[in-house]
């Protein structure tokens, strides 16, 4: 619970579309300070645009729901507003930003944050180095343009490294791990896991179970279709593993079955 | 009186104030009858398909006359008290400096190592009295009076200017920076530059024009009508970085015409910044007439409210193996406009030569509009030559990128546009220079 007796992350029945087709269809979902979650599911079930919608993405309409933040609702908030709440999204594609240094981004991007606009810069460049060097990055990363010519890795890196320096309470993670060898994979995890606290919770949202065995999650959803369709504990990523998306397909298409005879009968 | 006899005779009153050589009032009285005779230029020849030749004609306001007194070389220190524009840290180590306001004879310095070595910094009245052998050799030599009729009307009313030489072998390794301000309302002005440099020298010079109210547009930006002209004659084996920044004020409709020889193993690296200014056209040609002549042509600008800018670049390669890249980046913003027209033309005997041309425009809003328009003539098949041009608005998932991380839209604009033209400010390799050039640019993005 956050100060105000709140869940820090609420959606509630979250229906959103883009160029007129409804993607999702009824997203709920409540995360508490302290605690980290993982949505699973398959490409194209909606993660990623969940994840955009809730950091406030022009492109997406929203239909009906809500999205809250320590009770308040954000989705009339702007991008940047929802950002300087403490909200954060390490993209499953960043963006590159041609010409501008990581370091002149960092800097920019506590200084909009900053009261009074002002960081200076012997403080930022010490926490900078040092939170470099806890992810094992290269110094020379931060003269490089963001993200221009970088390879999946160190975008993913350079991700990580801006939730260190930003320091976020709300932490959405999309698909972090795709596209990381096991080394990189163990660096990012161990990052993630340096920034689990009591006051900060963290979303993973990834469609394979490898991440998990590093960052272990207090619970997992399974995403279909626009919808969570299961929740449970990390013993439904491991069934997940085991049996594939399938399996929840046949067993909700029981369950509609299920539904549809009991209607039958009542009628 | 008509304007003919008020031009021929304010000629004259500028040659004799300055008492100036015959063959230099003569040259001037040439120049009025050519501005008077030239017809407008043709709208239909693409030079001026852009922008109306009737916007410049001085008929509305006065050509300012010198006032008589002689330009004078005083300390470093006391130049730089008359602007704040040298208060920054980039100005610190100058090798020399000039300002001139209005038509009033300019002040000058240059440091005792570099006059010892016999370069010369003065305005060209003081340099026609004391050198006149090398300013009648240079003047009006890249740009003549049958140039075009506005540098005809610049060769005819000058005063004061620029005068840099830099005598064979001497390298100046820091900055030269003339500030040419304008602050009289409904005037015509008139700032000339001059650069010289001998074989085997090198030299890096800002030319800066701006614009300061004064007490006849009780502190409204002055109406200024400003034909600039700036010729450099590049010796063999010599360097020249020259940078001209068009900072003008909001009520300043400017002409402007650039244009460099390249002799023989000769570099030459020429900047426009453009930032400021009404209604510009601006005219920068650079022609390669030696063997091993490299040039490059880099620009930014950065246009809001309704400026409009017409720049119009050539690659002249008159000689075989010869060097040209262009690289030329706008944005631009509210209403503004923006027309490139870059020429590349390589002779029949200009073989081995490499042209290339870059034109990258980003659009802020809907309503401002930039044309890019390449125009090659490629005479000789012998020769490697690129050309690339993009119109587009920003990048809008850029933007949210930057968004999620707390920048404002506005601090996300402005740090995407700094990206956008940090790759031709880097090329600037002086280190003061550079963060000079920055503070012009970040002085107008902080306006939005
Ligand atoms: N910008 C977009 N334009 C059109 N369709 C989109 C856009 N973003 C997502 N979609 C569609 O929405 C669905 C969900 O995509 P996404 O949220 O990216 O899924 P996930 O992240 O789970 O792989 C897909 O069918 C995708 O094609
Ligand atoms: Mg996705």
């Amino acid at each position: 619970m956050s100060d105000n007796g709140q869940p820090l992350f609420e959606v509630q029945n979250l229906k959103v579309a883009i160029d007129g087709n409804e993607i999702l269809r009824g997203v709920d979902l409540t995360i508490n300070e302290g605690e980290v979650h993982a949505i699973m599911g398959r490409n194209g079930s909606g993660k990623s645009t969940m994840a955009n919608v809730v950091m406030g993405h022009p492109a997406y309409e929203v239909l009906e729901g809500s999205v809250k933040y320590k009770g308040e609702d954000v989705l009339d908030l702007d991008t940047d507003e929802r950002a300087r709440l403490g909200m954060f999204l390490a993209f499953q594609y960043p963006m590159a930003i041609p010409g501008v240094t990581v370091s002149k981004f960092l800097h920019s991007a506590l200084k909009a944050r900053a009261e009074g606009g002002d960081v200076p810069v012997r403080e930022f460049r010490v926490n900078l180095n040092k939170a470099m060097d806890l992810l094992g990055v290269d110094p020379s990363f931060a003269s490089r343009y963001v993200n221009d010519g970088f390879s999946g890795g160190e975008k993913k890196r350079l991700e990580i490294l801006q939730m260190f320096v930003l320091e976020p309470t709300l932490c959405i993670l999309d698909e972090t791990d795709s596209g990381l060898d096991i080394d990189a994979l163990k660096t990012v995890a161990e990052g993630i896991n340096a920034l689990r606290s009591e006051q900060r919770a963290i979303l993973l949202i990834t469609h394979y179970q490898r991440m998990l065995n590093y960052v272990e999650p207090d619970v997992v959803h399974v995403m279909m279709d626009g919808k969570i369709v299961r929740t449970g504990g990390i013993e439904l990523a491991e069934a997940l593993e085991e049996k594939g998306y399938e399996w929840i397909e046949q067993e909700l298409f029981h369950d509609t079955d299920a539904a549809t005879a009991a209607e039958a009968a009542q009628a | 009186m008509s304007t003919a006899t008020i031009g021929a005779d304010a000629a004259r009153a500028i040659a004799r104030a300055g008492n100036e050589p015959d063959w230099l009032e003569r040259w001037r009285l040439q120049a009025w009858d050519s501005y008077e005779e030239a017809p407008l230029p043709d709208r239909v020849v693409h030079l001026w398909r852009y922008t109306e030749p009737e916007k410049f004609l001085i008929d509305k306001v006065n050509p300012l006359l010198p006032d008589g007194g002689e330009g004078r070389a005083v300390d470093p220190a006391a130049v730089m008290a008359l602007s704040d524009k040298f208060s920054s840290e980039a100005t610190q180590n100058l090798a020399g400096l000039l300002i001139q306001q209005d038509a009033q004879a300019p002040v000058f310095a240059l440091e005792d190592e570099w006059r010892d070595a016999g370069v010369i910094l003065c305005d060209l009245s003081t340099a026609v009295q004391q050198h006149p052998e090398i300013v009648e050799k240079h003047l009006g030599k890249q740009v003549p009076i049958e140039e075009s009729k506005f540098a005809a009307l610049n060769a005819a009313l000058f005063s004061g200017g620029v005068f840099l030489y830099v005598p064979a072998g001497v390298e100046i390794g820091t900055p030269v920076h003339a500030l040419y301000q304008s602050g009289q309302d409904l005037a015509a002005v008139f700032p000339r530059t001059l650069v010289v440099l001998e074989e085997g020298a090198s030299a890096i010079m800002i030319d800066e024009y701006g614009s300061a109210p004064d007490a006849s547009t009780n502190g409204a930006s002055p109406r200024v009508i400003a034909h600039a002209v700036t010729e450099a004659s590049v010796g063999k084996n010599a360097r020249l970085q020259y940078v001209n920044v068009q900072n003008w004020g909001p009520r300043t409709r400017s002409h402007y015409t650039q244009k460099f020889h390249l002799g023989r193993d000769t570099q030459a690296v020429s900047v426009g910044i453009g930032l400021g200014g009404l209604y510009n056209k601006t005219d920068v040609r650079t022609e390669l007439r030696g063997a091993n002549a490299y040039s490059e042509m880099i620009g930014i600008l950065f246009g809001d409210a309704s400026q409009h800018f017409d720049n119009h670049t050539e690659q002249i390669h008159v000689h075989g193996h010869t060097y040209s890249d262009l690289d030329f980046k706008v944005v631009l913003e509210n209403s503004a406009r923006s027309a490139y027209t870059g020429l590349i033309r390589i002779n029949i005997d200009a073989p081995d030569s490499e042209a290339y041309q870059e034109n990258r425009n980003l659009l802020l809003d809907k309503e401002c509009r930039a044309e890019s328009i390449p125009e090659l003539e490629i005479l000789n098949e012998n020769v490697r030559c690129t050309h690339g041009a993009t119109v587009g608005p920003i990048d809008e998932e850029q933007v949210f990128y930057l968004m999620t991380r707390g920048m404002s839209r506005r601090a996300a604009e402005r740090i995407i546009v700094e990206g956008f033209f940090a790759p031709v400010l880097d090329r600037i390799d002086d280190k003061a220079m550079h963060a000079r050039l920055w503070d012009y640019v970040r002085d107008k993005l902080q306006t939005r």
